[in-house]
């Protein structure tokens, strides 16, 4: 049974998600500020977290700023609308999905399914990209032998660009692959998260080798030629 | 090419303004005024030089004429011969000034004595004067002579000559005197000749003027102009600079004042459209956060409407989908003040338009009603989310109006993709068609409420006008056809997230991605 952190500073949207999330068959810890959520989290620490991003206090940013300079467990936001600064600001700050209020408890649901399964290890070997070897039995990353933190959904991404190597992916494919998302998802899911992505793998992440992008189409992984 | 059409096209009416503009009336009205003060001055003085120059050489030529016939007409015989009167002329004419003298005897009227017999003859003397002459006047108090020295200008072979005639003695010969008048003619010619010049120069120097005096009315008035355009732009902030005191800087003081009591008017109208907009935009986020909660737990009340007693399952279902319809109208509520505040923007990515609608379609199970007509590979860059809410629109929509089967066809222009949705109902009233895009429109007013929140078309429409198209209306043979159109590639947007490598990994870049990108079935 997935254990989620629901942030809300609102009463009655807290306990209206907490009650349709628990009914969605999942274990659920609420905070009602953005401190409290964190102190909450270390105690507790939880599967996901659905994160509001209008916060008193510390706001939702920020609390995502500060979990994830220690852990890469998912997280999820909960934001105003689909198409504003909030969503952007969010993804760079480390989120990786984000749902609209007012939002359907299946589609939440499905959003927190669809991200804890990203987690999850699959049977097969191991290969390098230079000096970044991705060991897919163990779902563990390394970079010069050092283990990298990656989210489940960097991890994921990684996971299926190496699939394919030297193949381009849309990015609507990626979101198809990784976020599980229909034809609306939305591209800036896919581009944020190259970015946090080329960020950790990448030797010069403002002049990525390993992760390119295809201009036209999308992202690629190529081993490097060196 | 056509704007070079145009221009031609524009050159005459432009220069018929011209002619009629205020500076070529006021140039004509100087010109007239100088023309006639010019001829007027100009025909007086000459009018008045000619008489003075005329009456000084006829009085001169005729006392000389006189005098001279006076001292030589007593060495003339009783009985004078045809040679006598020849001497005489030439006596007469050779004494005074340049004349020739002409003179008759009615005792021998074959005789033509002249002192220039080959150029002048009796003939030459017209008729009136001849017998002006031959006729004696009554001698009274005031009258001592019996005969008068007459004169006469005449033209003779072209020149002008003063032609002055008396009888010598009573009933005997008769002398005529020709002076010619060329070299007064000359004078007078060429006086007249300098006060043309004159009145031309007059004429120039007043049109130079009206074009100075044009030029400093209609230097303001352009300003004026300008300024009054620069207003109708919407630069309500012009103002002109008052210098002077005279009807064009009243004028200019109007103006401003005009301008200042329009532009607070404005800030006014558009402070209170800000504030109701904000109010709007406030109150439906604010509505929002109630809604979040019901919507979270509608749910579980739908999942438990079965069990409950028969009694409060129909309220139950009432409250859950009131909830979504609220919920909805909200959310188009938002959208719409989004449009209205220009915060909405674009997420772009380039898509397959025939996978958009077919998901469209199947995610709101209408494929029984819906025929497609989509060849698939028509890509362009949207954002898929407000393309769905168009598609969404515009087929719902006709299902709800029009009635099955609906029929989406999409087609490629050149730089444009068509969608084509037409329905099989009635079509849309000629009265209402010009406003089904326009917010909480109904055409049937009696009903009172809808089923819909009566801002999808205006929102479809906002959405297709943020991807650069349009949407538009019309009745088609079987009922309503809306056609939307989209550009396949839209100008490129500033990208939300500029990414860091400096790569263009965000796809609001707009940049055409290549065609053989793999496509996925929906």
């Amino acid at each position: 049974m997935p254990f989620l952190l629901l942030i809300e500073d609102d009463d009655a949207i807290r306990t209206g998600l907490e009650l349709a999330l628990t009914r969605q068959g999942h274990r659920v810890a609420t905070a009602a500020s953005g401190e409290d959520g964190l102190r909450l989290f270390k105690e507790q620490r939880p599967d996901l977290i659905v994160l509001d991003v209008m916060l008193p206090g510390i706001d939702g940013f920020e609390v995502c700023r500060r979990i994830r300079r220690t852990d890469q467990l998912p997280i999820i936001l909960l934001t105003a609308r689909s198409d504003d600064i909030d969503v952007v600001v969010g993804l760079e700050s480390g989120a990786d999905d984000y749902v609209v209020k007012p939002v359907q408890p299946r589609v939440l649901d499905a959003r927190i399914r669809a991200v804890l399964r990203r987690g999850e290890r699959e049977s097969s070997d191991s290969s390098a990209y230079g000096s970044v070897v991705i060991d897919r039995a163990a779902m563990t990353v390394t970079k010069d032998g050092q283990d990298l933190q990656l989210t489940p959904t960097e991890l994921r991404l990684l996971l299926e660009l190496s699939r394919r190597p030297g193949q381009a992916l849309s990015r609507q494919q990626l979101l198809r692959l990784v976020w599980e998302h229909d034809y609306l998802g939305d591209s800036r899911l896919v581009d944020a998260c190259v970015q946090r992505l080329r960020a950790k793998v990448e030797d010069v992440p403002s002049a990525p080798t390993l992760i390119r992008t295809v201009r036209g189409v999308g992202y690629r992984l190529d081993p490097p030629t060196g | 090419m056509t704007d070079h059409q145009t221009t031609a096209r524009r050159i005459p009416a432009v220069s018929w303004r011209q002619l009629r503009s205020l500076r070529v009336r006021l140039i004509a009205v100087f010109a007239a005024v100088a023309l006639l003060a010019a001829v007027s001055a100009s025909g007086i003085a000459y009018w008045l030089n000619r008489d003075a120059v005329l009456k000084r050489a006829q009085d001169t030529a005729l006392n000389d004429f006189r005098v001279s016939l006076s001292r030589n007409v007593s060495d003339l015989p009783l009985r004078p011969s045809c040679g006598d009167l020849t001497q005489l002329a030439t006596n007469v004419a050779s004494s005074g000034l340049s004349y020739d003298v002409v003179v008759v005897s009615p005792d021998d009227p074959g005789c033509s004595a002249s002192s220039d017999p080959t150029h002048f003859t009796l003939a030459d003397v017209p008729a009136p004067l001849q017998s002006t002459v031959a006729k004696p006047r009554e001698i009274t108090e005031t009258n001592p002579y019996r005969y008068h020295l007459y004169w006469q200008r005449q033209n003779l072979e072209g020149r002008p000559y003063l032609i002055g005639g008396t009888k010598v003695v009573s009933n005997g010969p008769t002398a005529y005197m020709f002076k010619s008048l060329e070299n007064e003619r000359a004078d007078l010619n060429t006086l007249g000749w300098s006060l043309s010049i004159a009145t031309l120069l007059a004429l120039i120097g007043s049109a130079l003027l009206a074009q100075a005096a044009s030029a400093t009315v209609l230097r303001p008035v352009k300003r004026l102009g300008d300024a009054a355009r620069k207003l109708g732009e919407g630069q309500l902030d012009t103002r002109l600079e008052v210098d002077g005191a005279d009807e064009l800087a009243d004028l200019a003081r109007t103006f401003n004042r005009t301008a200042e009591a329009l532009h607070d008017r404005v800030e006014e109208l558009s402070a209170r459209e800000a504030q109701s907009r904000r109010f709007v935009a406030d109150m439906s986020h604010e509505l929002r956060t109630p809604l979040t909660a019901m919507t979270a737990v509608t749910d579980i009340l739908e999942d438990e409407a079965e069990s409950l007693d028969p009694m409060i399952e129909p309220a139950v279902r009432l409250v859950v989908s009131e909830t979504r319809r609220l919920s909805d109208l909200v959310e188009n509520l938002m959208e719409v003040t989004r449009f209205d505040a220009g915060t909405a923007k674009l997420v772009a990515d380039e898509m397959d338009i025939s996978d958009l609608i077919m998901s469209c379609i199947d995610g709101r199970a209408w494929y029984d009603a819906v025929e497609l007509d989509a060849p698939r590979g028509i890509l362009a860059v949207v954002d898929p989310r407000r393309l769905d809410v168009v598609f969404a629109n515009l087929i719902g929509n006709a299902l709800k109006h029009g009635g099955s089967p609906v029929r989406v066809k999409v087609r490629q222009s050149a730089d444009t993709v068509v969608v084509e949705v037409s329905d099989s109902g009635p079509g849309i009233p000629e009265d209402v068609l010009p406003h089904v895009f326009d917010r909480f429109y109904k055409a049937d007013r009696g009903r009172a409420r809808s089923e819909g929140s009566g801002l999808g078309l205006s929102i479809a429409m906002a959405n297709a006008q943020i991807h650069g198209g349009t949407i538009t209306a019309a009745n088609g043979e079987t009922g309503a056809v809306f056609t939307l159109t989209l550009p396949v590639n839209r100008p490129p947007a500033p990208p939300t997230a500029p990414p860091a490598d400096g790569s263009p990994a965000g796809s609001a870049d707009g940049s055409p991605r290549d065609a053989d990108e793999p496509k996925d079935a929906t």
